[in-house]
């Protein structure tokens, strides 16, 4: 039951992300890709602390006493590159469409990496047949839809 | 051009790197939190590459956008928080590819009008196909 709220939310999350880029393009059209970042995060920024300070009300029990790595505070690093190296492969020619397509095989790829191997402190969960043919299905499937687009 | 396909498949990575940073500091702290920090330095670090690149801002020109324009920041911040909340709980393949069905199944949705029927059908039939994947993945670890 649990298992089913998180793929709900999971799904939730995707719906959510297109809702942003769809946003972000838009800003991006007005400006250029790297401010309209820029203005993301910053807005991201705003709501976020919204987001703790509401939540800090409902539940003041959490209270972390364990040392945490500086590492796990620099996930914006990655994040804020994905915008800056996808604006330098659509300057230098490359579709949108096959761009999305090869991140989204980049992402599954290194997702699978990082479960098998249980990089980045995280439980491992090993490579199988089924998971094998779940990556090369769900990058199929993605290719279809991001290319299915402009078939007319 | 194949360069580019290599930063492609690295970007996509980035994005995966991402998420799993943020969850783990989602387990330290909390989702919310994991939204904060990442927001925060990411606009530190932008800010920063707009500097050194000499980019022109224009932050006048802000001011003539339609203020609906601006929600991508809005939709960002509770994206981090829910995918940092999962990616904790499912791991990193799982929440991939169920965000990457969310994400298909809405971007289908919103446009349905704007495509033919031809078209509309091939996204039908990759959306099936992810299911099929995202079905065969969560048997993955049982078997």
């Amino acid at each position: 039951m649990i298992m089913a709220v998180n793929y709900l939310l999971a799904i939730l999350g995707g719906v959510l992300l297109t809702l942003m880029v769809e946003y972000n393009s838009k800003l991006a059209s007005y400006t250029d890709p790297f401010l309209a970042a820029w203005i993301a995060h910053g807005f991201g920024f705003i709501v976020s602390v919204a987001l703790v300070y509401v939540s800090s009300i409902f539940n003041k029990t959490h209270k972390n006493k364990n040392k945490i790595p500086l590492w796990y505070y620099l996930g914006g690093v990655p994040g804020a590159f994905t915008v800056v190296l996808a604006a330098v492969l659509v300057n230098n020619g490359m579709g949108l469409p096959s761009a999305i397509a090869l991140m989204l095989s980049g992402q599954i790829i290194f997702g699978m990496i990082i479960d098998n191997y249980g990089l980045l402190d995280l439980p491992v969960q090993k490579i199988n047949r089924n998971s094998m043919i779940a990556v090369i299905l769900v990058i199929a499937g993605g290719v279809l839809v991001t290319i299915g687009k402009n078939v007319i | 051009m194949n360069y580019l396909i290599i930063v492609a498949l690295i970007n996509g990575g980035f994005i995966t790197l991402s998420r799993a940073i943020n969850g783990k500091l989602s387990i330290e702290l909390n989702p919310f939190k994991a939204s904060l920090w990442n927001h925060l330095v990411g606009f530190i670090l932008l800010s920063v590459l707009i500097v050194v690149m000499n980019k022109n801002t224009n932050l006048i020109k802000l001011l003539d956008i339609p203020w609906f324009y601006f929600l991508g920041g809005f939709f960002g911040a509770f994206f981090v928080a829910v995918s940092s909340y999962v990616f904790a709980k499912l791991g990193a393949l799982k929440t991939s590819v169920l965000v990457i069905f969310g994400q298909m199944l809405s971007a289908i949705v919103i446009e349905w009008n704007k495509h033919t029927l031809y078209s509309n059908f091939i996204q039908l039939l990759g959306l099936i196909i992810i299911l099929i994947g995202i079905f065969l993945s969560k048997k993955a670890n049982k078997s």
